[in-house]
């Protein structure tokens, strides 16, 4: 039985990869005995297994690639925002306010935001005749109403670094009974976000405090601060008028 | 860093974050179908997959926190880890909340030490989720996103979308043909 003691003839492939495999395994196993050997309180530091990345140079053009493209987004995004407010201011200054927070979209006159308030001019206001009393936008703001009656008031326009604001609000027996940006900066994508979020709420404030005294909108500051102005002067037209007491 | 900046920020890394995912998803697909070629390694697929996956984490989380340092956000801590939340776009943003979550559970349990103590079946559905994720992330974008109506944007979402299907295709014949 002498052949089933002797050791079998091992392929020299196997006997050349096991060898390697030995020499790789041999500093970690040194290692560990020595360690143990000599104590706890001996510091060792363990040989680096560093893992090899199979795709190590994909990921780092994946990483640059990354951060390259959101920083190129980025800039095309501003610029993009601002060939957007170049064209709105650009444009003509009578064209089609959208009554945020309303729903509802008038043609009637709009002022440049590039023109300062007072010298805007009233034109095209046919909304004004068919909405039965919507006073014409304008920094010179009209009311249309009776004591008795109430009517709508349109404040002042409250321009700002962004656009214009201006607030127009329906009076019916001494309350105000709606509240309505006519305009509001929508100069660019930014400030359309944000207006649609703030504008329903400040319209919302107005009716429930029945005067300017409301809150701001947190993120959108001048919205709110050029809202309450134009608000103040919606109100202080309806007081004049006697729809409003003092 | 003023805020329009910073909402700059957040639209460009949640734009990558999504492409990311895509090709994560893409190149996971491809390795598991094994149509990974000869001319590279399965395991520079797998390597670059998982890369790509961690990538996906990491520029959500730049999304995230840029969104939240954004005044005009309206995004808070409650916004950014419960859902439903959000006062404005509720389900959009939701939707945005779950993608984080599944995005991050996804690569945490591909981490070597956690993937052994999981069973390997458990493992797999996990990681299934993320299909799942980059269905909801393309939602998200898609209901909240500022750039939504632009061409381009709607363009890339068509695009990227047709491009998950044809691996995804392949990896189900695979497995109903294997039988
Ligand atoms: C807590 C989680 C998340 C929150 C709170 C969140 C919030 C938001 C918000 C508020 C926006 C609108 C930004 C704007 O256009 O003004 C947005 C857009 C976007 N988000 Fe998220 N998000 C979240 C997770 C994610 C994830 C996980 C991804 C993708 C992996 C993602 C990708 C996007 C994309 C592509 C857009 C569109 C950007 C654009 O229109 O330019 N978001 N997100």
């Amino acid at each position: 039985m002498a052949f089933m003691t002797s050791p079998q003839p091992i392929d020299p492939l196997i006997a050349d990869r096991l060898a390697r495999l030995q020499q790789r395994n041999a500093p970690r196993t040194a290692q560990n005995t020595t360690s143990v050997a000599a104590g706890a309180r001996t510091r060792t530091t363990p040989a680096k297994s560093r893992r090899r990345h199979a795709a190590r140079k994909s990921r780092v053009a994946a990483l640059l690639l990354s951060c390259t493209t959101t920083g190129g987004l980025t800039a095309l995004l501003s610029y993009v925002n601002h060939a957007d407010a170049s064209a709105s201011q650009a444009s003509a200054p009578v064209n089609t306010v959208k009554a945020i927070g309303s729903g509802v979209s008038t043609t009637a006159a709009t002022v440049n935001p590039q023109v300062p308030a007072t010298a805007a001019t009233t034109t095209g206001s046919s909304a004004a005749n068919t909405a039965g009393g919507v006073a014409a936008s304008g920094s010179t703001a009209a009311a249309v109403g009776s004591a008795s009656a109430g009517g709508t008031f349109t404040g002042d326009v409250v321009p700002n670094r962004y656009g214009n604001v201006q607030v127009q609000i329906s009076v019916v027996n001494g309350t105000i009974t709606a509240s309505t940006a006519v305009q509001a900066p929508t100069s660019d994508r930014r400030s359309v976000s944000i207006n649609n979020r703030a504008v329903p709420s400040l319209n919302t404030e107005t009716t429930q405090a029945q005067s300017a005294k409301i809150q701001a909108i947190s993120g959108a500051t001048y919205t709110s601060n050029g809202y309450e102005q134009s608000l103040q002067s919606a109100i202080d037209q309806a007081v004049t008028a006697g729809a409003l007491a003092g | 860093m003023s805020s329009t900046t910073l909402w700059y920020l957040s639209r460009s890394s949640g734009i990558v974050a999504t492409v990311l995912a895509v090709l994560a998803l893409i190149w996971g697909l491809l390795f598991s179908s094994r149509e990974t070629g000869n001319r590279l390694r399965p395991a520079w697929w797998l390597d670059l997959h998982n890369w790509l996956g961690g990538l996906t984490l990491a520029f959500t989380i730049v999304h995230v926190i840029t969104i939240f340092a954004d005044s005009d956000a309206a995004i808070g801590v409650a916004q950014v880890f419960i859902p439903g939340t959000a006062s404005r776009s509720t389900w959009a943003v939701t939707w945005g909340v779950l993608a984080m979550y599944l995005f991050a559970i996804v690569t945490l349990t591909s981490v070597g030490r956690v993937k052994r103590k999981l069973p390997r079946r458990v493992w797999h559905w996990i990681h299934l989720s993320s299909v799942g994720a980059v269905v909801i992330t393309g939602l998200h974008a898609y209901q909240v996103g500022t750039d939504r109506d632009a061409v381009v944007f709607k363009a890339g979402l068509v695009v990227f979308a047709g491009a998950a299907m044809y691996p995804a295709a392949i990896r189900v014949i695979g497995l109903m043909t294997r039988k």
